[in-house]
């Protein structure tokens, strides 16, 4: 199989064959996958129904999940669950719409200019450190609205990694590339736009989605400022209570919306790189 | 301007460009290229005449992909100077089109856009620029692949391209180092009469760095060999043989004559080099 079939193009060589080899492929992994949570469901069945105690750690209060799943109901049907959603999602986004443009812009500028990463980089590693929890005196007594702390809050905990990866894509860019496109007469803005930026993009998109994971992470931290509503806030609020169902349900909410709007950026990002996708 | 006639002639544009107007003399003029402590040329100098094809061979680390870096405008020269058709080199610039080893098309544009976009930085609109580089890789024999992106093609269809991307534009000079050193001895073989077929048509000047004689041999009018550093030009060497070259050409006289000449003179350079070099250790 060397010369002249090497010329030809990979994609003419996906015959149905090969397509069908690779949904079967597919199926397969995604079997396995639903095998893997609803084994975890079951473990977690299993420990809470016996109420296993171990030296090292209990589940005697663990609730189990047909409880949890009757408190997701009760919290469903009253409408609350919905206003909550609607609440955390908002400051999310928020929070997570200016850390990407933020982290992006600085990040690119960073990269491409000494002394302005001379400028900002010690402030910023210096903040890097500080956890979403020790924010929130500060951002109470910054912001005049709990509103604006909240967003402050879930926005330094997406920052850092949307930066930091832009940074480094930035900085990753094929030299070869640059100096292609210069030996065919472009000029420095032609090589930003068409060079620097869709060579970044692909971890440029990486800390996208990292940065939309920690910007979740730091929901219920965010919202222990809140009074009312927010799922973090719930969550908060249930244990405080001791309501532990509810706990668990608070939790699997963050982390089913969490991970969707994760998913949700990388969908985005092979949106915007065709040219990363495998057999298009 | 970007003449239109490249769309319905594609193989006989009028422009005063490469072909054979005299342009495209390279000079490199006592250039000394020092990386810290080490050198990667020392007061080297070369003149490579207007539309000739000159295959730069050395031992490994002599300077080759220097002197083409000097030549470029990606390197600047610690002194001396590089010069084209009598102008000092002083950046990369459209009249010197390069191929690179590996990695040298943009992945997030397809091929044709790929080939476009030398056309379009020369004032071509998109629009018009595409289209001229659909008719040349037609002419070369990848309209299949103009819709497909870098990742999709083989090695040898990417280099293909890359060098579609380089001529489109008939840069008075074209610069190759190591093109085809990543590709079987098959693909090779394929790609070098693919490039010599495309250079009959342009007829600019070619300096293509190799390791390989056969290749150099095969496909230039001169092979010029440097010595391991101090990289001085330590053979200069004519190739006469006719063109167009087929294939057995390999098998003649005058091939073999050149390539004992040359093989015997690197083996001992590279020898020098690799003495040199455990003294030093
Ligand atoms: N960026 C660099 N920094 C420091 N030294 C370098 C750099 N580039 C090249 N050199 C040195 O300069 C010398 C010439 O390098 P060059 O890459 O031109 O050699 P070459 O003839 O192309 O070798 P090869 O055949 O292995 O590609 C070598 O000794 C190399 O170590
Ligand atoms: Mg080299």
């Amino acid at each position: 199989m060397t010369g002249a079939p090497r010329l030809r193009a990979r994609p003419s060589a996906g015959s149905a064959e090969a397509a069908s080899s690779s949904s079967r492929v597919s199926w397969r992994r995604w079997t396995l996958r639903a095998l893997s949570v609803l084994t975890l469901f079951l473990l977690w069945n299993g420990v809470s129904a016996v109420r296993l105690r171990l030296p090292f750690v209990s589940f005697a209060n663990l609730p189990a999940p047909a409880e949890v799943a009757e408190a997701f109901l009760a919290l469903a049907n009253t409408g609350k669950l919905q206003s909550h959603i609607a609440a955390s999602l908002t400051r999310v986004l928020a929070g997570y719409f200016l850390a990407a443009t933020v982290g992006v812009v600085v990040g690119v500028l960073v990269a491409r200019g000494r002394s302005i990463e001379d400028i900002v980089m010690p402030t910023l590693e210096l903040a890097r450190p500080i956890p979403a929890v020790a924010w929130i005196p500060l951002a109470i007594l910054m912001f005049p609205s709990s509103e604006a702390s909240m967003i402050f809050i879930t926005f330094t905990g997406a920052l850092f990694p949307i930066l930091l990866n832009s940074i480094d894509a930035v900085r990753e860019v094929d030299r070869r590339l640059i100096a292609s496109a210069r030996s065919l007469g472009a000029n420095e803005t032609t090589i930003i736009r068409e060079i620097v930026i869709p060579g970044a993009m692909p971890g440029v998109v990486t800390g996208l989605s990292i940065g939309m994971g920690t910007c979740w992470f730091c929901l219920v931290t965010a919202e222990m400022i809140s009074g009312q509503l927010g799922i973090g806030y719930y969550t908060w609020e249930s244990y405080t209570l001791q309501n532990y169902p509810d706990i668990v349900v608070g939790m699997l909410v963050i982390g089913v919306l969490g991970s969707a709007s994760s998913a949700a950026v990388r969908g985005l990002g092979a949106v915007v790189m065709p040219w990363r996708r495998k057999n298009s | 301007m970007l003449s239109t006639s490249l769309n319905s002639r594609p193989k006989a544009d009028p422009r005063p460009a490469a072909t054979g107007a005299g342009v495209g003399r390279v000079e490199l003029r006592e250039v000394t290229v020092a990386y810290g402590r080490g050198a990667g040329l020392t007061e080297t100098s070369l003149v490579i005449r207007p539309g000739e094809f000159l295959c730069l061979l050395g031992p490994s680390g002599c300077g080759k992909s220097t002197a083409l870096n000097v030549i470029g405008g990606f390197v600047a020269p610690t002194s001396g100077m590089a010069l084209v058709d009598g102008e000092r080199v002083c950046g990369p610039g459209p009249d010197r089109g390069v191929v690179f080893q590996h990695y040298s098309l943009f992945p997030w544009k397809t091929a044709q856009d790929n080939v476009a976009f030398g056309l379009r930085m020369r004032g071509a609109s998109t629009a018009e620029a595409r289209r001229l580089a659909l008719d040349y890789l037609s002419s070369v024999g990848l309209a299949r692949f103009a819709r497909a992106y870098p990742s999709t093609l083989s090695g040898g269809m990417q280099q293909r391209v890359a060098i579609a991307r380089a001529l489109v534009t008939r840069p008075a000079v074209l610069l190759m180092d190591e093109p085809f050193g990543a590709l079987d001895a098959q693909t090779r073989a394929l790609m070098q009469e693919h490039l010599l077929e495309q250079w009959r048509d342009i007829r600019n000047t070619v300096v293509f760095v190799t390791h390989d004689l056969d290749e150099a041999l095969f496909l230039g009018d001169r092979v010029v060999v440097l010595s391991a550093a101090p990289g001085r030009v330590l053979l200069d060497l004519r190739i006469d043989l006719p063109r167009p070259r087929p294939r057995e050409v390999h098998a003649s006289e005058a091939f073999n004559e050149a390539k004992v000449r040359c093989r015997d003179l690197i083996r001992c350079e590279s020898r020098r080099a690799f003495e040199r070099a455990e003294a030093l250790a």
